[in-house]
């Protein structure tokens, strides 16, 4: 027997004794029993009769119910893991014992059970995003939000607003990768328009948790910028006078939003050359012939700089190469 | 239980410095304003004379509107004229252009090249805001960070340039 099970059953019976279940209900000693013979599939139809009769209110029958959904979650094959309904019965189970058990005698079993399944969801929604379907990518956030949603229930000391603003950053690169993929291969570029507004609304999510964070308000600002300079680029040629006055209004719109987010990247990390560049592009994007001539001087000015730095540096190399040449 | 840390820890791998978006720079204003030029030339009419052989655009300037022009319409016709793009680089030699494009940066040669523009009935487009004062036919202005148009219609006749009623309706200003 494995050393996780093991330890699994050892939970259930340890619990029992210590919390003083001498008088466990039938069906779900019964049903305790079957989950020790790793008879899952007869323990769950065991502790359904219980906690619809007996054990409704009975914090261990809920706790035993909780082992027996997540043991069968946990045999679940890969292809259908990720949406098995037993993780969420089992959840929902250690969930209900929680309620139930004012003695908190179940309190640590049940908080690391759901530690255990929430952190499944995370990684499932990790995996989400790692692999990028597009028709699967949006389950991402929605294992996001149990992941959250047990962690908070368990009152998990950790920082979730980190972990949220990571989870949104990550969820916007995989949108935007999709995005990327599909404007190599698409003919038309609307068609991305839900996965554009996911790009969008995970910056903005990102942002409302943390709004100093200088990866959040520049990865933004970018993409707001890449979407206008896109569809700029694709107005087709023989588009009429019409077509292009209201495709620039649009893209204009893009650029105004993105303005105020490139410049608070910038007062977070002055003079970064990579954010001057995209305010130098932004500019440029709003007409700002002005604006666009200072970022342009900038630029240039921190590129001759890295010119002089570099060219200091090698002669520095070689100085010091020449003199451990004399010595040796 | 240490199963169960583990499986906490599984962290954004994919989440380095690589996948940060990288800036997609474009030049916008240069996309927007060769889109602008091609629907001048159809909406515009020229004189008899000016209706054989390539349809020449001359940039003086902005070398990026060239670049543009040159990957976008230089395959295209105006009518059954060829469209042919030409940078240039001053203004002694003019050749006998059908539109010369101004930009805000050489706009002090306008009032030396308008008696040629003129007798060549080329439509000149500046982007200045003296541009129709100079002489220019079309000149773009950035109204609430938008590029517009604004026509000069004295101008126009003077060329011997019929300007199309469409294009006058979307012009942010006719100037008489």
């Amino acid at each position: 027997m494995k050393i996780r099970s093991i330890i699994t059953l050892l939970c259930i019976v340890l619990i029992a004794s210590a919390s003083g279940q001498g008088n466990v209900l039938p069906l779900t000693g019964k049903a305790a029993r079957l989950y020790e013979q790793k008879n899952y599939t007869e323990a769950k139809t065991v502790i359904e009769q219980s906690i619809s009769g007996e054990g409704k209110e009975d914090s261990y029958s809920w706790h035993v119910r909780g082992h027996i959904y997540k043991e069968i979650y946990k045999g679940q094959d890969l292809a259908v893991k990720k949406t098995a309904k037993e993780r969420e019965v089992a959840v929902e189970s250690f969930e209900r014992c929680l309620k139930l058990d004012a003695e908190k005698k179940f309190l640590e079993w049940n908080k690391t059970s759901l530690r255990f399944l929430g952190s499944t969801y995370w990684n499932d929604a990790v995996s989400l995003m790692e692999i990028r379907d597009r028709k699967d990518l949006p389950m991402a956030e929605d294992f996001f939000h149990k992941y959250l949603r047990i962690m908070e229930s368990i009152e998990i000391q950790s920082d979730l607003n980190q972990r949220k603003r990571d989870f949104y950053k990550a969820y916007a690169t995989s949108n935007r990768k999709i995005i990327e993929d599909l404007r190599n291969t698409m003919a038309d570029p609307t068609a991305y328009s839900v996965e554009l507004e996911r790009v969008m609304d995970s910056h903005k999510k990102a942002l409302a948790i943390d709004n100093n964070d200088y990866g959040s308000n520049y990865n933004y600002a970018i993409n707001l910028y890449n979407e206008a300079a896109y569809r700029i680029e694709n107005i087709p040629a023989e588009a009429d006078l019409t077509h292009i006055i209201l495709e620039q209004e649009g893209c204009i719109a893009i650029f105004e939003e993105a303005l105020p987010i490139a410049q608070k990247a910038e007062n977070l990390k002055p003079g970064r050359i990579e954010i001057l560049k995209a305010l130098r592009a932004i500019y440029l994007g709003l007409n700002n012939y002005e604006a666009f001539d200072k970022y342009n001087d900038l630029i240039r000015e921190k590129q001759g700089e890295q010119i002089i730095q570099k060219r200091s540096q090698d002669a520095l190399n070689k100085e010091i190469f020449k003199n451990r040449l004399n010595v040796d | 239980m240490k199963r169960l840390i583990i499986l906490l820890l599984v962290p954004l791998f994919f989440l380095s410095a690589a996948d940060t978006p990288q800036l997609d720079e474009k030049n916008t204003n240069a996309i927007i304003k060769s889109s602008y030029v091609y629907n001048f030339c159809k909406l515009i009419s020229w004189p008899q004379s000016k209706n054989n052989g390539n349809f020449i655009i001359g940039v003086l300037g902005d070398p990026g509107l060239y670049k543009q022009l040159i990957s976008k319409y230089s395959n295209k016709l105006i009518g059954n004229q060829p469209i042919e793009i030409i940078q240039l680089l001053g203004t002694e030699q003019m050749p006998n252009l059908h539109v010369l494009f101004v930009s805000r940066s050489r706009v002090t040669n306008m009032p030396a090249i308008s008696n040629k523009t003129q007798k060549a009935h080329t439509l000149v487009i500046a982007e200045h805001p003296d541009g129709i004062k100079n002489g220019a036919t079309l000149n773009f202005v950035v109204i609430d960070n938008q590029l517009k148009f604004e026509v000069g219609e004295t101008n126009a006749s003077d060329y011997g340039l019929t300007i199309g009623i469409t294009l006058k309706s979307l012009a942010y200003k006719v100037v008489k």
